[in-house]
């Protein structure tokens, strides 16, 4: 059985990645993407999260990696959201 | 003997032979006859034209081919391990190994610009040069229009401001200054190979 990880959990690595700015720059995707990796196993590729603001689009690319479905499209997330 | 047993016991575990450092999904390869097409066009492309070398200009093949090794210590294509895609070209240049620093550049195929996947591979170049010669800093020479892109690290601490010349660079109908920024070890030790590290990680 897969360990979902919590949106509270998810959120609190965006925001350690994101190191108080408004959203994902390339080095904070990379952090995020390395951290999703070490704590989940999870590939989520660095360029599906650069821009990302919003936790459930993030949470939902690793739920949906978790459960080998594909995540769809970008993480395309509008600043101000 | 018992140390060289010991020895050869770990190997199991890590290579004696040291290799190029990769992460999971990227590695670095030296540029090849067959890839300097590709790199001219990555140099002289839209999106590279005045922030890279040439500064809007295109040279001569013939300089292009000499000028892309003047001053190279050692330079890789970033590579996707999956299909082999070239990404992108690091480059360590200008380094005084008896001071104990060089300088470093990156250059993104247009595809790649932004997502993140060249800056893996330049933190995959940094590791290899502070693994393989004793430096103290590598430095990144950032003409002021490209200085957004530091932003971050310099937030980090990945980056430090070490020098600025004023008004270096006339282009595009304006001034712009030449920033001068340092990693030195422990910097890149507490952020980027942390990164990379767990980016390998299996």
């Amino acid at each position: 059985m897969i360990a979902l990880p919590s949106q509270e959990f998810v959120r609190s690595l965006i925001l350690e990645a994101a190191d108080g700015e408004h959203a994902l720059d390339e080095i904070s995707a990379l952090e995020l993407a390395a951290n999703l990796w070490h704590h989940f196993r999870v590939e989520v590729p660095p360029e599906m999260l650069v821009g990302a603001v919003r936790t459930d689009r993030v949470h939902a690319a690793v739920v949906a990696q978790l459960l080998t479905i594909d995540a769809a499209g970008p993480l395309d997330c509008d600043s101000g959201t | 003997m018992d140390d060289q047993t010991t020895e050869a016991g770990a190997s199991h575990k890590q290579p004696l032979i040291p290799r190029l450092p990769e992460t999971r999904r990227l590695a670095l390869r030296p540029p090849l006859q067959r890839d300097l097409e590709r790199l001219y066009s990555m140099a002289v492309s839209s999106d590279n034209a005045y922030r890279w070398r040439y500064r809007g200009t295109t040279p001569s093949w013939d300089t292009f081919h000499r000028q892309l090794w003047d001053g190279v210590l050692a330079q890789y294509l970033v590579i996707r391990k999956n299909d082999s895609a070239v990404l992108g070209l690091v480059t360590l240049y200008n380094a005084n190994l008896s001071s104990g620093y060089t300088y470093a550049s990156a250059l993104s195929t247009p595809e790649a610009t932004g997502t993140g996947l060249v800056l893996e591979g330049l933190f995959l170049l940094l590791e290899h040069a502070f693994k393989t010669w004793n430096l103290r800093k590598i430095y990144f020479e950032v003409p002021e229009f490209n200085l957004d892109q530091f932003v971050s690290a310099t937030r980090r601490g990945y980056v430090v401001e070490e020098g600025r010349l004023r008004d270096h660079e006339t282009l595009l109908g304006r001034s712009w200054d030449l920033v001068f920024l340092a990693m030195y070890r422990d910097m890149f030790d507490n952020g980027p190979q942390r990164i990379i590290d767990r980016l390998r990680m299996e």
